[in-house]
């Protein structure tokens, strides 16, 4: 299979008061054409990071230290700022976690549109305005050409969420980042967006990253899934895999988390403990102050462990797993 | 649209009626009598009682008052008591010049304090921004009177090259461009720092934005971000900032009028006021006011130009 995107070792910080803290350690995965990859963690353990640092739009204070980020055989870590927005958009394109403010209040949807369409595709307005019409049809819009003449203000999170979609589709790019793109939407809108990126990915033979941390919406879309705790990769397998057959503590303790409405007593089983703060030193393995089985092994409070593969596309990063 | 343009009409008028009546008691409670003064100095009791007269200041405030916004109504401005010409005339005659030092100088200041602005905006923390910053503090600090003196001593009276002072033509001439370029350059200064500092304040919200996110994710050009996506909507504060700094433009003209011998309605109102001479002070400040409301209206017009949210109310 041809692999779109393909992240090694990646390593990322950020600056603090002059001191960095890294918020990627080590972060290895990829993404293979009509395949959907979900990156699933708490708040804060560098998701949104990981696809900022794909579209390389990190902020100032944030850098990439080492690592690899190759989209379709070229390093994007190596190509310099003004080469990148060749990629961005045309290879790459991202849909942000807020429909609602993730649009130009001042311009037309149209322009919005049109903007990407005839920079990328290189047509003339008239082109750029049909070929805009015929993607927000397949985004399920009614009325595209009403909609071209309207500003965002006029319309719903759904209708904006789905004209960010359909905007980046419009310039057909490879790889699909969708960075929690239904946590804005309410759930029937949820259903329709996921539904409309299940279908379009078949379409168009991209690949798609999708970032959430939405068990339910991971089942329902992911191929495979990416679980990151603190910066670091913690597991990573096949969509079965990990809802079957989850390794690590944290993995585990993700799906307990999830209620489970089918059961005589109905409860919420939380993760125990806090999510570190990046400023945080942790010796051993970062999940070990919250780690349920830490006790079981002396290992865990003194090295970080290493990666091992349990089965096969099944990786883990716990010395427990072994 | 038609809703929010009548609104702000009938604002523009409850504001100037509000303002005739400040100006008008602030006036008539004011110590020293003009029928004194323009009674003369070798006038008798009885002379003084006739001028009282023949002005209509024995009769009560609310009749005055009456008078005063009747004829205000049919552009009567009243007539000058030491001239007794019709203020409107000599306002006219002065109106243009003053007109010309603040549109010239609100030129200056957008000329310069936007772009600058949006510059120091682009390169935050630079050592670029931090001297841009800096300048706009000095800018902003400088006293209007005391620029306009060391720009004459330096620039007319040392080196020669600007004329020191007048205004007869309008500043798109050449000849009028070198008689209104330091006037411009003294009283726009702090407008240009304040427009420097909103401008950057504001660019830099802007350049946060999620939209500006998406912008850049869309691979556009930095320059297609800075001047399509970011610039408008930065424009927004800076369009409000104009509409206040015109006020203080008008303001700070009386001042520099002064200091540049310009003959314009600042200079004038500084007269009417050490004369005494109500009718025209009263006049005067109404026909600044009366700009200075015309001139944000104008900016709230301007806003539903550039924010369909406005225009589609």
């Amino acid at each position: 299979m041809e692999k779109v995107l393909d992240i090694q070792n990646l390593h990322a910080t950020f600056t603090i008061q002059k001191k960095d803290y890294e918020v990627l350690h080590d972060i290895s995965f990829s993404i293979n054409r009509n395949e959907t990859v979900c990156v699933v963690g708490e708040s804060g353990c560098g998701k949104s990071v990981t696809t900022l640092c794909i579209m390389q739009l990190l902020p100032n204070n944030g850098k990439i230290q080492s690592g690899k980020i190759v989209l379709d055989g070229t390093d994007l870590t190596q190509v310099n700022r003004k080469e990148i927005r060749k990629y961005r958009g045309k290879k790459m394109g991202m849909i942000f976690q807020e429909p609602m403010t993730a649009l130009n209040p001042l311009l037309t949807i149209g322009y919005q549109m049109r903007e990407s369409i005839m920079l990328h595709r290189g047509l003339k307005k008239k082109e750029a305005n049909e070929l805009a019409i015929s993607y927000l049809q397949k985004v399920g819009i009614a009325n595209p050409e009403s909609r071209l003449k309207q500003y965002p203000f006029q319309l719903s999170g759904g209708l904006r969420q789905r004209i960010l979609i359909a905007m980046v589709l419009s310039v057909q790019p490879d790889l699909l980042i969708a960075d929690e793109p239904t946590t804005a939407l309410d759930v029937t809108i949820q259903k329709q967006v996921l539904t409309l990126l299940n279908d379009l990915k078949k379409d168009m033979n991209a690949g798609i990253l999708f970032i959430t941390h939405d068990l339910g919406v991971v089942a329902e879309i992911a191929d495979r899934v990416v679980v990151l705790y603190a910066g670091r990769k913690v597991e990573e397998g096949t969509t079965e895999q990990i809802f079957k057959n989850p390794k690590h503590p944290y993995t585990i303790g993700l799906m307990n988390a999830v209620p489970n409405v089918d059961l005589d007593e109905f409860e919420i089983r939380p993760i125990p403990g806090t999510f570190p703060n990046i400023t945080e030193d942790i010796p051993g393995c970062r999940f070990n102050p919250r780690c349920p089985r830490a006790h079981e092994c002396p290992l865990c409070v003194k090295e970080a462990p290493e990666t091992v593969e349990v089965e096969p596309g099944h990786l883990v990063a716990c010395h427990l797993a072994k | 649209m038609k809703k929010y343009i009548t609104k702000r009409l009938i604002m523009m008028v409850i504001l100037l009626l509000g303002m005739t009546f400040i100006v008008f008691s602030s006036l008539y409670l004011a110590p020293g009598d003009p029928a004194e003064i323009a009674a003369g100095a070798s006038a008798t009791e009885s002379d003084i009682a006739a001028m009282r007269e023949y002005l209509g200041l024995n009769r009560p405030f609310i009749v005055q008052y009456g008078t005063y916004l009747i004829n205000l109504l049919h552009g009567d401005l009243g007539t000058s008591f030491i001239t007794r010409q019709p203020i409107l005339d000599e306002l006219l005659i002065r109106l243009p010049n003053t007109l010309n030092l603040a549109i010239s100088s609100m030129i200056f200041a957008c000329v310069i304090g936007i772009p600058l602005g949006v510059i120091a905006a682009i390169k935050k923390d630079s050592l670029l921004d931090n001297i841009l910053t800096t300048i706009s503090l000095l800018g902003i600090s400088v006293p209007n009177f005391w620029l306009g003196s060391i720009l004459i001593i330096v620039f007319c009276v040392n080196l020669r090259i600007f004329p020191t002072g007048g205004m007869t033509e309008p500043f798109w001439t050449a000849k009028g461009f070198m008689q209104a370029f330091l006037p411009s350059l003294s009283l726009g200064m702090q407008v240009a720092a304040s427009f420097m500092r909103i401008g950057r304040s504001s660019m830099l919200d802007v350049l946060q934005s999620d939209y500006i996110r998406t912008a850049r994710s869309k691979g556009l050009k930095e320059k297609t971000v800075i001047a399509i996506h970011a610039l408008k909507n930065a424009m927004i504060p800076i369009l409000t900032q104009m509409g206040t700094s015109f006020g203080g433009l008008l303001g700070g003209a009386m001042v520099t009028e002064q200091v540049f011998a310009i003959n314009g309605i600042g200079s004038y109102l500084i007269n009417a006021i050490n004369q005494r001479n109500y009718a025209a002070v009263q006049s005067t400040v109404f026909v600044i006011a009366f700009m200075f409301v015309v001139v944000n209206l104008i900016v709230d017009l301007l806003y539903s130009v550039i924010d369909p949210r406005i225009r589609y109310e």
